[in-house]
């Protein structure tokens, strides 16, 4: 029974490190606290109905179409919107939530509330230290740490990567070598949206499908931001595994309601402690 | 022998690798005008940030008229008498001219909201007495046309001598100026030497951080001179103006690097 | 500017006599909406936006609810518990809050707004969880809607007379200067920190006050009346609204109070054509209402006399004269 709830957890903490790195990255590179990025998540899943349950789409071609979608729209959205509100927090926080509620009603109305369900991309179990995993649930988390990885490289190892890392920690420095921050912004909204939907991609075979499916992941996705610090990947990653275990733990003991109060909580706890989270920086 | 105002002893800075400061020693006594020269990146304004409370030293300690306030809060020392203002134009950009410096006094209705908001008495006798130096200082810094302009809409010169008049509004007994007449023309900088004066006339003693040899040798009674954040040398300005090491370290940075 | 207001408080003052229940009721909500938005702008101008104001509505509510349904304590009484007991969790939040800045702030708030959410639905024994608190008594029998009219516009016009006491003190311009320039405020000797905290606190205080009209007017309570969404809105109200004046939230307020209702927001594309307006709002006028005014009047300024006459009226604000 504990090694399920470990797994469980460790299934969730992967999930929710693909919204959170996204999220943090977005803060830490344009000051931006993204309302709408539950609905990134959301769309990534509806895309998988739409494509593969609707017109039969092959999954793995299915899941590249949303991310990209996705992606599109976070870039089309920063170009667009987010770009006057560069360095005004509150502004933009209003901004994204009106997006985040255009979107939300937008779906709801063209969707309806009824759950769908996305047939599994692969069936049967695997047996890991003694405690079965379903195939499809494996392979979340594999798709997971390859993404992550995929994005580790790309900040540390690339140009474009470094160019991001120079403008989270000083902006002006960044415009002065060169480097078009603006550009920079559009990138890292794409990429953050794009794995948002990689994640609702993801979990749509798993889990049923609905328009506010991304409400819960977008309250995770805030405490494990808090808890690993604002703008720190490695913090995200670590952070979304400490919720995943927890959020895991007391759901096993005292319901899924209540876990989400005492994630919660703990942010709380932690941020009192640590002002900034476990590896913020600023 | 009286005491100095202000007292530092081996101050060091370390930033991560950086030593920013390296063994500090300074002495201002009362009603001096004491200048803080060096070449860029000395530390100058480090070691302003760390006697006025905004960084904590890594090391040494800081004697305020005798009190040790090394390591403490910048609003504590503020009220303690040590007052700083900022490089460049760091104004209140939303409030009058003369609010801005109101702003700045000590006055009893800071620590009573509810006295101050109920209007009492006593507090607004205080007030008033409080008004009368606003406007003094109104007048000694030159802001009598202004004074209830958006700091937006002075001209660069006024702009300066609002950000010295709110140093001076928040009753310093030291008054340490970072900068005063960077970017001033030379009609500028002769009101600003000349509000310096006045300022010491009225038993404030003052510190000084300087780009421009020409004002600090022509206000200061004593200068102290870092490169890379060591004191390498103090003294009159005549004697700074001869001494080799400080010759050497402006000339030096200057150059490029021949090591 | 005396006799404009006047008029419209007089107005207000016959209104229900002729307009009907229902647009009373509208004009209910906007009295007790203005009183949460011109609290929250309080701490707002400092630079520091929270999100868990509709938690203090929320506390309040439940406050008053409690004491007057348990104990049966007479409701002036719950009124005043009703004020009093979010800032004592003001202070208790506040005050270790005050170490983090900006966007963690928001944050650790919403934090704290979450969990506050979960004790109102799981405390069951105390709130009677998602099911709410029925038949709160108040000052009227239940259903009667001019007493809390006039309760809630006499809410209205005392807070907006605090607050615009509060803005003409020196206090007032602290909270000014701390938003403008956090470093320099420090410098002078402002506290910050415990200015902050007494903005937050006084907020809080008057969206109790609310909170507690609102509950024994409505007559039932529950965790969904005080959701996520009400927090989004009040944030919306101040930011729209424009928050450096006081008459910025008050106008945001009333404006997004009256749209959101006269679209009835219950329907999906009622939400949509919100979310629409409220996006175009915030892109063509970022800094509000009160910053599109001042744009204007400096447009005409350049045109019109020069800036320079001194205004005597205006610079008695700090120290009173």
């Amino acid at each position: 029974m504990i090694s399920q709830i470990i797994l469980n957890g460790f299934v969730l903490g992967a999930t929710i490190a693909l919204m959170a790195i996204g999220f943090t990255l977005i803060f830490g590179i344009l000051r931006v606290v993204n309302f709408w990025h539950g609905e990134a998540y959301m769309f990534g899943a509806v895309l998988i109905f739409f494509l593969r349950e609707q017109h039969g789409v092959n999954y793995v071609l299915a899941v590249a179409i949303a991310v990209a979608a996705v992606a599109l729209l976070g870039l089309v959205s920063d170009q667009t919107i987010m770009r006057r509100f560069r360095g005004d927090l509150m502004g933009g926080v209003i901004a994204t939530i009106a997006l985040y509620l255009l979107f939300q009603n937008g779906m709801w109305y063209i969707f309806g509330g009824r759950p769908r369900g996305v047939s599994s991309v692969l069936t049967g179990n695997i047996t890991i230290l003694g405690t079965s995993i379903s195939a499809g649930r494996l392979l979340v988390v594999i798709a997971s740490f390859i993404a992550i990885a995929a994005l580790g490289l790309f900040i540390n190892r690339t140009k474009l990567g470094k160019k991001m890392r120079a403008v989270q920690q000083d902006r002006e420095a960044a415009q002065i070598q060169g480097i078009n921050a603006n550009r920079i912004y559009g990138l890292t909204f794409a990429m953050a949206t794009g794995l948002a939907a990689l994640a609702g991609a993801l979990i749509a075979p798993i889990y049923a499908v609905t328009p506010v499916m991304g409400g819960g992941p977008l309250m995770l996705t805030f405490i494990v931001v808090i808890v690993g610090g604002l703008g720190s990947i490695s913090g995200a990653f670590l952070a979304s595994f400490i919720i995943g275990f927890q959020q895991s733990f007391t759901a096993a003991y005292w319901g899924a309601e209540l876990s989400l109060a005492v994630s919660f909580g703990l942010a709380l706890l932690i941020l009192l402690v640590l002002p900034r989270g476990l590896r913020g920086e600023e | 022998m009286e005491m100095p105002i202000l007292e530092i002893e081996n101050l060091t800075m370390r930033f991560g690798g950086l030593e920013a400061l390296k063994d500090v020693d300074i002495r201002v006594e009362k009603g001096e005008i004491v200048g803080l020269i060096g070449p860029n990146g000395a530390g100058k304004s480090t070691l302003f940030n760390v006697i006025s409370g905004f960084l904590k030293p890594t090391q040494g300690k800081i004697y305020f008229n005798g009190k040790n306030i090394t390591g403490r809060n910048s609003s504590k020392i503020c009220k303690y008498g040590l007052v700083r203002t900022f490089q460049g134009t760091k104004l209140f950009m939303n409030l009058q001219v003369v609010e801005n410096i109101q702003i700045a006094c000590h006055t009893p209705t800071r620590t009573n909201v509810l006295g101050d908001f109920l209007g009492l008495p006593g507090i607004r006798k205080r007030e008033c007495e409080a008004q009368d130096r606003v406007t003094k200082i109104i007048k000694l810094t030159g802001l009598e046309k202004v004074e209830n302009e958006l700091p937006k809409n002075l001209p660069h010169g006024h702009q300066r001598a609002l950000g010295v008049a709110i140093g001076l509004a928040a009753n310093p007994k030291l008054l340490c100026l970072d900068e005063p007449v960077t970017g001033m023309n030379a009609e500028e900088i002769l009101m600003m030497t000349d509000v310096i004066k006045r300022m010491r006339d009225q038993g404030i003693t003052i510190l000084l951080v300087e780009h421009s040899m020409r004002t600090v040798m022509g206000v200061c009674d004593r200068v102290f001179v870092l490169d890379f954040g060591e004191k390498i040398a103090e003294g009159t300005p005549e004697e700074i103006q001869c001494n080799e090491e400080v010759i050497r370290a402006y000339l030096g940075s200057s150059d490029e690097a021949h090591t | 500017m005396l006799g404009a207001i006047i008029a419209i408080l007089a107005f207000l003052i016959a209104f229900p006599w002729f307009s009907g229940d229902y647009y009373a009721h509208i004009l209910i909500l906007v009295f007790l909406n203005v009183v949460l938005a011109v609290g929250y702008r309080l701490l707002y101008v400092t630079g520091l936006g929270s999100f868990c104001h509709a938690t203090f509505y929320a506390i309040g509510g439940y406050t008053s609810s409690l004491l007057a349904m348990r104990l049966g304590l007479p409701y002036a009484l719950c009124l005043l518990a009703a004020g009093l007991v979010p800032v004592i969790f003001a202070i208790a939040i506040g005050w270790p809050s005050m170490r983090v800045k900006g966007a963690y702030f928001f944050l650790a708030t919403f934090a704290f707004f979450m969990v506050m959410d979960s004790v109102f639905r799981h405390w069951t024994s105390l709130t009677n969880g998602a099911m709410g608190l029925i038949n709160i008594p108040g000052i009227a029998p239940i259903g009667t809607l001019k007493p809390y009219y006039y309760l809630s516009i006499g809410l209205m016009v005392f807070t907006i007379l605090i607050m615009y006491r509060l803005d003409r003190s020196r206090f007032g311009a602290e909270l000014l200067a701390i938003g403008d320039d956090e470093e320099l405020a420090k410098s002078v000797g402002i506290n910050v920190a415990v200015t902050r905290v007494i903005a937050f606190s006084i907020g809080a205080m008057f969206a109790g006050f609310a909170g507690s009209i609102y509950a024994s007017y409505i007559s039932f309570i529950s965790p969904a009346s005080f959701s996520l969404l009400s927090t989004i809105f009040i944030l919306i109200w101040v930011v729209i609204g424009g928050s450096r004046k006081l008459w910025g939230p008050i106008a945001g307020a009333v404006t997004m109070t009256l749209f959101a209702e006269l679209l009835r927001m219950s329907g999906t594309l009622q939400a949509i054509l919100y979310a629409i307006v409220l996006l175009a709002a915030i892109m063509l006028i970022p800094q509000g209402m009160v910053g599109l005014v001042d744009r204007l009047r400096e447009r005409k300024g350049r045109h019109g006399e020069s800036d320079l006459k001194p205004k005597r009226e205006e610079s008695a604000r700090v120290i009173p004269s």
